[in-house]
């Protein structure tokens, strides 16, 4: 008895821990579909993930404007926050911002290509061994004690 | 003294063990939630979170193993034979997590799975030695001299602890340098840190609940067959 609390609460605990996560990747991180985009009014708060296309980047007075390549479609972004020395040329981006009207992007945040995958892969394949490890480990235990008892 | 302390803390294995899962859920909610996104690296970054401690406790786990094969060679006491074994056992398991998850990170930072860089071999061979540890202590039937092989060859194996804290330092590699260096020159924002933190105090105590499990299995499986000898004998008589 326990043994099946202390694991109920450490997987608890764990798949919390897990979907607190899930949920701040789909909120700040995951970026939305252009199929998706499309259909959003404007004003929206919205986040694209695209290459910056060739020869679209040009400085305007406190603003850069760039196409964003979704797919072979292309999304007008004007950019009006920090850190612009980081858009680079045919460099793949997370943008977010509101959709305007007329269908582009008023941006106010770029990052880098989030490749979240490789977090979930890495955290999860790690956390399965160590919990599997520890589950035959004491699976094992049990029956030697059994058996010497 | 150790042989009580030792018991103390094999019987309140269960409870050790229920800390170390809080306090890698409580590590992975703020690797996951709390920490900001790396500039440079975006959210990759976070699996450095996993990776650094996993890394640490490897480490740990062959320092474990070394100060227990000392003090067999020393002293011929059976239960440190035991931790040896135990931690070599278990410490092969975070090892190999550790190259795992390297792998998973290098992968996006630096386009390729694996590269020939100083620190991933010397930690490769550690992953080796470990290997070839487990493997010696089933070759050797005779106890005795199983112990005694494997405490030499953990002692051995050792030299290769100081290549790895140092090759970032030697050589010229693709891993970067550490970012601990000393008290008071931390190069980690804080806000990593504590994710950092956390993650490392699970890892390290799961290291230990796993260790006092194995040490037990060990002592159970000497008792069971010196229990199925004289079964043996007293059939034969």
């Amino acid at each position: 008895m326990i043994n099946w609390i202390r694991w109920g609460l450490a997987l608890a605990a764990l798949l919390a821990a897990v979907n607190a996560g899930w949920q701040r990747y789909q909120e700040q991180v995951a970026p939305i579909a252009l199929s998706a985009y499309a259909q959003q009014s404007a004003g929206t708060q919205v986040r694209l993930l695209g290459r910056v296309s060739g020869g679209s980047l040009k400085a305007e007075a406190g603003a850069l404007l760039f196409v964003l390549d979704i797919d072979g479609q292309k999304v007008p972004v004007r950019y009006t926050g920090k850190d612009g020395d980081s858009v680079r040329e045919l460099k793949t981006m997370l943008v977010g911002g509101k959709r305007q009207a007329d269908g582009s992007l008023a941006a106010d945040f770029v990052g880098i290509n989030p490749k979240y995958g490789y977090v979930a892969a890495g955290f999860g394949l790690v956390l399965c061994v160590l919990l599997l490890r520890t589950l035959t480990l004491e699976l094992k235990l049990r029956k030697l004690e059994r058996e010497v008892a | 003294m150790f042989n009580q302390l030792f018991k103390l803390a094999q019987r309140l294995a269960p409870l050790i063990g229920l800390a170390a899962w809080l306090l890698l859920a409580a590590g992975l909610y703020w690797s996951l939630v709390k920490a900001p996104a790396d500039y440079y690296q975006g959210e990759v970054a976070r699996l450095m979170n996993l990776h650094v401690p996993l890394a640490k406790t490897s480490l740990l786990a062959y320092s474990v193993a070394f100060i227990a094969s000392i003090v067999y060679l020393w002293k011929r006491a059976p239960l440190a034979d035991q931790i040896a074994h135990a931690a070599m056992a278990v410490g092969i398991v975070f090892t190999a997590c550790t190259l795992m998850s390297g792998s998973i990170w290098g992968k996006p930072t630096w386009n390729a799975w694996w590269t020939w860089d100083a620190r991933l071999v010397s930690f490769a061979v550690m992953f080796l030695m470990m290997a070839g540890y487990l493997m010696l202590r089933t070759y050797v039937e005779d106890p005795e001299r199983q112990a005694r092989f494997a405490a030499v060859l953990a002692l051995v194996g050792f030299i290769d602890l100081p290549v790895i804290h140092l090759s970032v330092r030697w050589w010229r590699t693709l891993h970067q340098p550490a970012s601990f260096k000393g008290a008071g020159k931390i190069a980690i924002a804080p806000e990593m840190l504590t994710s950092l933190a956390l993650m490392a105090a699970g890892m390290m105590t799961l290291f230990v609940y796993l260790t006092l499990l194995y040490t037990r299995r060990l002592q159970l499986q000497a008792q069971l067959e010196q229990k199925q000898r004289q079964q043996l004998m007293e059939f034969a008589q």
